[in-house]
């Protein structure tokens, strides 16, 4: 899966980009709030659900990263380094606000070619609970536990992107994991997903 | 957990360009913020800008009767850039709501005599400038052309090394190769490179009665003028005052006494108007062949292409009234003049109806018909209008401007003067 980039650019043309932004190049700097937005509304999508505030956060995390791009180094893809600060921007906002929970109307439909209709219903039911759970997680336990169990990210990435160490990030999304185990066991719909998924897991 | 990723739904065009608006929207705002020095303060560098503050109030102290001291916290004193590419972009400093247009780059340069500095690198700004009052003056600078705000709304399109400048309210003070002038609501500066604008510009003949219709001369692209263009507000002006400015100034030094002698009077003298001395005999000489014959003559893809420029001949055909005086075909120019910004079709149809009579207006309003639909990007029309002018006045006020912008509409070059 590729990480964050949409259009993978070599160092050599990430460096020339980030130079031409921070010089004040309009035009640069809205080729790379095109090739990156769509991999940072993934990314705050995955951590937070659907949220009538992803447009506020997307625009903030773009802001920050025009504001800091004269600090890229290069020593991680711009890709990697725009998903960092869209996380810090989503941790932020955790931090601050207990967003609402995901409206049922905007919570996407799932597998679409799942012919079970009534699967499809409860699977999205089960997702936007799920979010309401993962609310009442850690910001960091859910940043975590979301990249790695929701969208799939190897460990050794979401602890690259969380910029923290891979023991710390496996511990974070175990205890994530335990509590939404936990919390899921009181729901019966998302018992039931929860035990669906062990089964396939196993 | 699931294993299932749940899909993302697709981040939507429209919803990617409102927070791509929104995010260089608020990169413009802090440009301009740090450019005047607003730029918001971080915990940490706090500490130090109060002890700077601090060590330098003493010296603040010591400058308090000077003009400086009066000015507005927000003046640029360093550079900062802002480009635009395909959106505009709108911000605020200094008490002016500055529009940068796309494609666009302003500069806000050190300030220089406590003056705002936004200089024009390329494109267009159009700016609302409050009253200054005790304020430091706003400035825009494009090439060598520097507009001194005094309290307006005006625009300024960078042409070379030169810039167009027009004004929808209020006055502003344009210099350009050393000739500083002011200009007022509704009219526009075009640069030329023949030398300063005022001299570029005393090329259009009026009829016998003078003052005839104010002159500003457009710059081609390569920079060589090649039209006319009219000012509406100054049609309005009173023929005292057109009076005062309808010799056309030759040397600078004989500019700037003229200036500074209205100054003295205080009379305003607008930027590269000037009212050219009669040109009866070209005008009336040439126009003895009957305008119906000269419509015929001309061109058959250009007249085809051309509706006006066939009413036009048509109604040239009707007798002119025989109370018409040269008095009432001026005022009837001017009238046209002061509706283009407002209205340019009403205003075509004057200077069609003026130039299907005879004489130097009916000259006057062909020539500007022509230059009013290049303006309004109808090149076919303008053609076909060039060519019944060079047809009917070949050695016309304006036959030299006239091949000039003809040519240039040829070669493909064509469109907006302005």
């Amino acid at each position: 899966m590729r990480s964050v980039t949409e259009v993978a650019l070599a160092p050599a043309e990430e460096q020339d980009l980030a130079r031409a932004c921070t010089a004040g190049d309009r035009a640069a700097q809205v080729r790379l709030f095109r090739l990156e937005v769509q991999s940072v509304h993934r990314l705050l999508h995955r951590v937070l659900g659907a949220s009538s505030m992803l447009e506020d956060l997307i625009q903030e995390t773009f802001i920050r990263v025009f504001r800091s791009l004269a600090s890229f180094r290069g020593e991680a893809h711009l890709g990697t380094w725009i998903g960092r600060i869209a996380l810090r921007v989503a941790f932020d906002h955790l931090r601050q606000s207990r967003p609402a929970a995901a409206r049922l109307e905007v919570v996407p439909d799932l597998a679409s070619d799942d012919p079970d209709a009534e699967r499809q219903l409860m699977a999205r039911e089960g997702l936007r609970r799920l979010y309401r759970i993962l609310e009442r997680l850690d910001a960091k336990q859910r940043i975590a536990f979301t990249l790695c169990a929701i969208d799939g990210r190897p460990q050794q990435e979401v602890a690259s992107l969380m910029s923290a160490s891979l023991v710390a990030t496996k511990a974070r999304i175990w205890r994530a994991r335990r509590e939404v185990d936990r919390l899921a066991r009181l729901d019966p719909l998302l018992e039931s997903l929860v035990a669906d998924s062990r089964e396939v897991a196993r | 957990m699931t294993r299932e990723q749940p899909p993302v739904p697709p981040f939507g065009e429209a919803a990617v360009s409102r927070v791509e608006r929104g995010v260089f929207a608020a990169l413009d705002r802090e440009a301009a913020e740090r450019a005047a020095g607003w730029g918001p303060v971080s915990r940490t560098r706090w500490r130090g800008r109060a002890v700077a503050v601090m060590a330098s109030a003493l010296a603040a102290l010591a400058v308090l009767s000077t003009r400086h001291f009066w000015r507005a916290p927000g003046l640029p004193a360093h550079d900062a850039r802002i480009a635009t590419a395909t959106s505009p972009s709108h911000l605020t400093v200094e008490g002016a709501a500055i529009d940068v247009a796309p494609s666009s780059a302003i500069t806000f340069a050190d300030e220089r005599d406590g003056a705002t500095v936004v200089r024009l690198e390329r494109g267009t700004v159009t700016c609302e400038v409050a009253p200054r009052g005790t304020r430091a003056p706003f400035v825009v600078e494009a090439g060598t052309t520097r507009v001194t705000v005094v309290g307006t709304r005006f625009g300024v399109t960078r042409v070379g090394d030169h810039a167009e400048v027009w004004v929808t309210h209020g006055t502003v003070e344009v210099g350009d190769d050393g000739v500083t002038q002011l200009l007022y609501a509704g009219e526009r500066y075009v640069p030329g490179t023949a030398g300063p604008a005022a001299d570029t510009v005393a090329r259009e003949a009026a009829p016998d009665e003078a003052p005839a219709a104010p002159v500003l001369a457009v710059a081609s692209e390569t920079g060589s003028p090649v039209a006319s263009l009219t000012g509406s507000e100054v049609a309005r002006e009173k023929p005292q005052r057109s009076a005062e400015r309808s010799g056309a100034l030759s040397r600078p030094r004989e500019r700037a006494r003229e200036r500074a002698d209205l100054a003295s009077r205080g009379a305003r003298r607008p930027l590269s108007l000037t009212l050219s001395p009669a040109d009866g005999g070209e005008g009336t000489g040439k126009t003895s062949e009957s305008p119906p014959a000269v419509a015929a003559r001309a061109s058959e893809p250009a007249a085809r292409a051309s509706e006006p420029a066939a009413r036009a001949s048509e109604r040239a055909s009707e007798p002119a009234a025989p109370a018409i005086t040269s008095a009432m075909l001026r005022e009837r120019f001017q009238s046209a003049v002061a509706l283009e910004v407002r209205d340019p079709l009403a205003a075509a149809r004057i200077y069609r109806e003026l130039a299907s009579g005879s004489g130097p207006w009916a000259a006057n309003a062909l020539f500007a018909e022509a230059r009013l639909s290049t303006e309004r990007g109808q090149p076919d029309a303008a053609q076909a209008l060039l060519s019944l002018y060079l047809e009917r006045f070949p050695s016309g006020p304006n036959a030299d401007d006239a091949r000039a912008l003809l040519g240039r509409l040829r070669g493909g070059a064509g469109g907006s003067l302005r």
